[in-house]
């Protein structure tokens, strides 16, 4: 009996999902828990594990919208079933890049093979920060002894974006690259515009000293338990929350409903596209729980393994663009939350202290909300809670 | 009689035979102009014979734990007449190994002072001869403090130690770098009452912090006094001989009687280089070593880029030479070892901790502890540690440092572990020989990513 391949529920909420691509050439034979298909939804990217073995015979070409539960292919026991298969269910041609491109490489037995990279020439630690950032090393020229990519051609690539090339002859536009917007992208698209126009945003800046922020951690490393900003800024910010209750609320409707969980989210880039996976109950946790919970994130969110629930209710997001270099920024809000703080880089920066100057580590922080459901005076107090617990850590507890 | 090079080198240290060298086998017709010594400082001065002492050091803790080994009545008193004697063979002999090396490779030897004379001009004595590019790798020369009264004549560098080729029954030596270390221990192993005093508060400034503290822990028992945050104020002569030095130590004033000051502080060479005649004041260069006249590099101590070390001399003259025919190669400095030939010996490459954690990155460090390790037992090293910092965000290996028997080996592997961009990743796979001092390389890169093998 040929073995379906059904959409598994990812999340709830789920109801259909976009397959984006098969991984396997139609005929070829695939391995349990290969992965077979790609799958995306508008909040995760995720690639599907096959549920046995056999011969892949597509029922729906890549690009398909489908529904949970939809048989989308089968896998057949031998040729003869696959023949069968092929007259009983006739399959929609596989077409699209992907398909083809693992045509040749299922040709040689090797379903999901991606060219060796260890053919290009890189230093491990150029491999390694590529990788961080899905740099491409086959599209670099390598400084180093004998053509080899090092560290420094990887951080060019990274600072300077590569220029377009100039269009031939004149004016027109070339398309480089045409990136359809779906999926991740789609969700980001639709939920940045529906920020902006469904509320009455305003951002309100402060800057504050980071001097015991950076002790912390320091102590916290000497402990053997590191935690990292983001985890410090999500406990900050949940306290804070817990004293200017107004802020954790969403308009549904004719009304505001101010909620009682407190769900921080925290954008991150694993470098394809934004994802706002939720410390569920941050005021109830403490550093080193919220620390640990979003190490776990991060690592689902770089294996693509982030739910669809991981991603989903959250009620007020965090984005901290420091590691960028930034100083500071507007960030918008991720509705249907109300709010949103965004952290730039700590700097030493000479302040004047009772009459004299001293050298000081401080970041900014920049508050974004609702100014329809959210006062300006109850946005600044909320802030300077939040920047006085950066300040005073102690004040937290 | 005006001889036109391509390139002209003056100073035959290691960084001026490396450039030479190198120059010549490019092609380019090379002269290298040398005042003094062939081999430089690094050879007659300095490297070769302070590590035949800290051999005889080390060779003479050997003995005193022979017994250990089941080797009956051995014992070494250190002879420096001897010492000495074997010194000079040493040096003379590779002396003249340098110089037929360089005729070998055909380097034309002019000796005598050089001097710049204009651009792409060299004198050497009442000769002008004409360069494309020259290349200055004429070292550093001593600095004498300036305290008053360190113009006596009991106030020496260690090189006149070398020509008196006498132990003094007592020395004050100022600074704790790795060279003042070494001639302490030398001096203290000969019996001598040596007293080290260091401005700064720990051994081994500039490495990483760690490895100094625990040089001193393991010099706990050692006769060698050492005074930190310690100025010299005045010395006097002592009428009945030596001197009357009057140290400040911590904040608080005490006069102490040496019968030698001993000085380490060495500054770039420029005197009477005819710099002036290029419009040079220093021989501070770029990344790819021209100084800021075009056709002019420098390299080694000269270019007052300190820490001084043959080994970083020695691959700027490589590249100078390159860069001088065209190439346009940088140097980094970063991956150049420290070492200081110590018991035990110590050795630093790349950031150290603080350094790192100053630079921005986001830091995790590892470490292993070496007297642990079977080899450390079979020699019986009681101290020592590898320690590695790393970079957690991408795992790159920022910096090696070592405080273990063999780290001045050992480190050539952090270096070229460094110089290859790895990251800890792989120096915690290398399946390093065991037993050996170098396997806790690999254990210190497993702790720092959480997963040391041996760490109970
Ligand atoms: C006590 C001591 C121990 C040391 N031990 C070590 C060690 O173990 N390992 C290590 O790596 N480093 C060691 N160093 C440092 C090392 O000696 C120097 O870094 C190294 O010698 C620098 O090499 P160089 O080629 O730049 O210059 P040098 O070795 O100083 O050579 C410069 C040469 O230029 C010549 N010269 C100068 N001016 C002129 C001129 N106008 N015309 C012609 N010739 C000229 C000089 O006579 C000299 O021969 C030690 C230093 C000291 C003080």
């Amino acid at each position: 009996m040929a073995i379906e391949i059904a959409v598994p529920k990812l999340g709830l909420t789920m109801e259909e999902a976009v397959l984006v691509a098969w991984k396997a050439a139609p005929g070829a034979r695939v391995r349990k828990e290969e992965i077979v298909l790609v799958l995306e939804t508008d909040k995760v990217t995720y690639e599907m594990p096959s549920p046995g073995e056999g011969l892949l015979h597509p029922l729906v070409p890549a690009g398909s919208r489908i529904a949970v539960g939809e048989v989308v292919g089968f896998l057949a026991a031998d040729a003869a079933e696959l023949a069968r298969l092929a007259l009983e269910k006739p399959g929609a041609a596989v077409t699209g890049e992907e398909a083809a491109a693992v045509a040749p490489a299922a040709a040689a037995a090797t379903p999901s093979a991606a060219p060796p990279s260890s053919r290009i020439k890189a230093s491990p630690a150029a491999r390694a920060i590529a990788r961080a950032h899905g740099i491409d090393l086959a599209a670099l020229t390598g400084s180093g002894p004998a053509g080899r990519i090092v560290r420094a051609d990887v951080m060019r690539a990274l600072e300077e974006p590569r220029p377009a090339p100039a269009a031939p002859g004149g004016s027109a536009l070339t398309v480089l690259e045409e990136i359809p917007i779906v999926g991740v992208r789609r969700a980001i698209f639709r939920n940045m515009h529906a920020s902006l126009s469904s509320q009455a945003q305003i951002t309100l800046h402060t800057e504050t000293s980071a001097e015991a922020l950076l002790r912390l951690r320091r102590k916290r490393k000497e402990a053997g338990a590191p935690v990292s900003y983001n985890a410090f800024f999500v406990q900050a910010i949940a306290r804070a929350l817990r004293r200017h209750p107004r802020i954790n609320a969403s308009v549904e409707g004719e009304v505001i409903r101010v909620w009682r969980e407190i769900h921080v989210g925290v954008a991150m880039d694993f470098g394809n596209g934004l994802f706002v996976p939720k410390v569920r109950h941050a005021d109830a946790k403490t550093l080193e729980e919220i620390e640990a919970e979003l190490q776990r994130l991060a690592a689902a969110g770089r294996a693509g393994r982030l739910t669809l629930d991981e991603l989903s209710l959250g009620t007020f997001t965090l984005t901290n663009l420091g590691a960028w270099g930034i100083d500071r920024f507007t960030p918008i809000v991720n509705p249907p939350e109300s709010a949103i703080l965004g952290v730039g880089r700590i700097e030493e920066k000479p302040v004047a202290v009772a009459g004299e100057v001293r050298i000081e580590a401080r970041t900014a922080l920049s508050l974004t909300f609702d100014h329809r459901i959210i006062d300006g005076a109850a946005g600044a107090a909320f802030l300077q809670t939040v920047s006085r617990f950066v300040e005073e850590p102690a004040l937290m507890l | 009689m005006a001889e036109s090079y391509d390139v002209i080198v003056i100073g035959a240290g290691p960084g001026g035979v490396a450039a030479a060298v190198r120059a010549s086998q490019l092609g380019a017709k090379t002269a290298l102009v040398e005042a003094v010594h062939w081999g430089g400082f690094c050879l007659n001065r300095a490297c070769v014979p302070t590590k035949l002492f800290a051999a005889a050091v080390e060779r003479r803790r050997g003995l005193a734990a022979a017994a250990r080994l089941g080797l009956r009545d051995v014992a070494g008193e250190i002879d420096p007449g001897a010492l000495f004697g074997l010194k000079d063979e040493l040096v003379s002999y590779f002396a003249m190994g340098t110089e037929g090396l360089l005729k070998a490779k055909k380097v034309s030897l002019l000796a005598g002072r050089g001097r710049l004379a204009g651009p792409g001009r060299v004198a050497v004595g009442e000769s002008l001869h004409e360069a494309k590019a020259v290349i200055l790798a004429v070292g550093a020369a001593w600095a004498r403090p300036d305290f008053p009264g360190a113009d006596l004549e009991a106030v020496v560098h260690p090189a006149r130690l070398l020509e008196e080729a006498k132990i003094p029954a007592s020395a004050l030596l100022l600074g704790a770098g790795p060279w003042a270390l070494e001639w302490a221990q030398f001096l203290s192993a000969c019996g001598c009452r040596v007293t080290v005093a260091a401005r700064e508060r720990g051994l081994l400034p500039g490495f990483d912090p760690e490895i100094g503290q625990r040089l001193r822990a393991a010099w706990k028992n050692d006769p060698v006094t050492f005074l930190a945050g310690c100025r010299v104020i005045r010395a006097s002569r002592n009428p009945e001989g030596g001197l009357a030095v009057t140290l400040s130590v911590k904040d608080r004033e005490e006069t102490r009687a040496f019968e030698r000051v001993i000085h380490f502080e060495r500054r770039p060479a420029l005197e009477d280089l005819g710099l002036e005649s290029v419009g040079l004041k220093d021989l501070r260069g770029n990344e790819q070593l021209q100084t800021a006249v075009p056709g002019i590099f420098a390299v080694g101590d000269a270019t007052g880029c300190f820490p001084d070390l043959s080994h970083g001399s020695t691959a700027m003259g490589i590249l100078a030479a390159e860069n001088a025919l065209g190439a346009a190669r940088t140097y980094d400095p970063r991956v150049v070892p420290r070492i200081a030939f110590t018991s035990p010996q110590a050795a630093s490459v790349g950031l150290g901790e603080e350094e790192a954690e100053e630079a921005g990155y986001d830091v995790v460090t590892g470490t292993a502890a070496v007297a642990a390790t079977p080899m450390a037992m079979i020699q019986g090293a009681a101290h020592g540690v590898v320690k590695v910092v790393g970079d957690k965000r991408y795992g790159e290996l920022l910096g090696v440092h070592a405080l273990a028997p063999f780290a001045t080996e050992i480190i050539g592997a952090g270096a070229l572990a460094l110089q290859m961009e790895a990251t800890l990743e792989e120096l915690a796979r290398a399946a390093l020989p065991h037993p050996t001092i170098a396997e806790s390389l690999a254990e210190a890169a497993r702790e720092a990513l959480g997963w040391a093998i041996y760490l109970p």
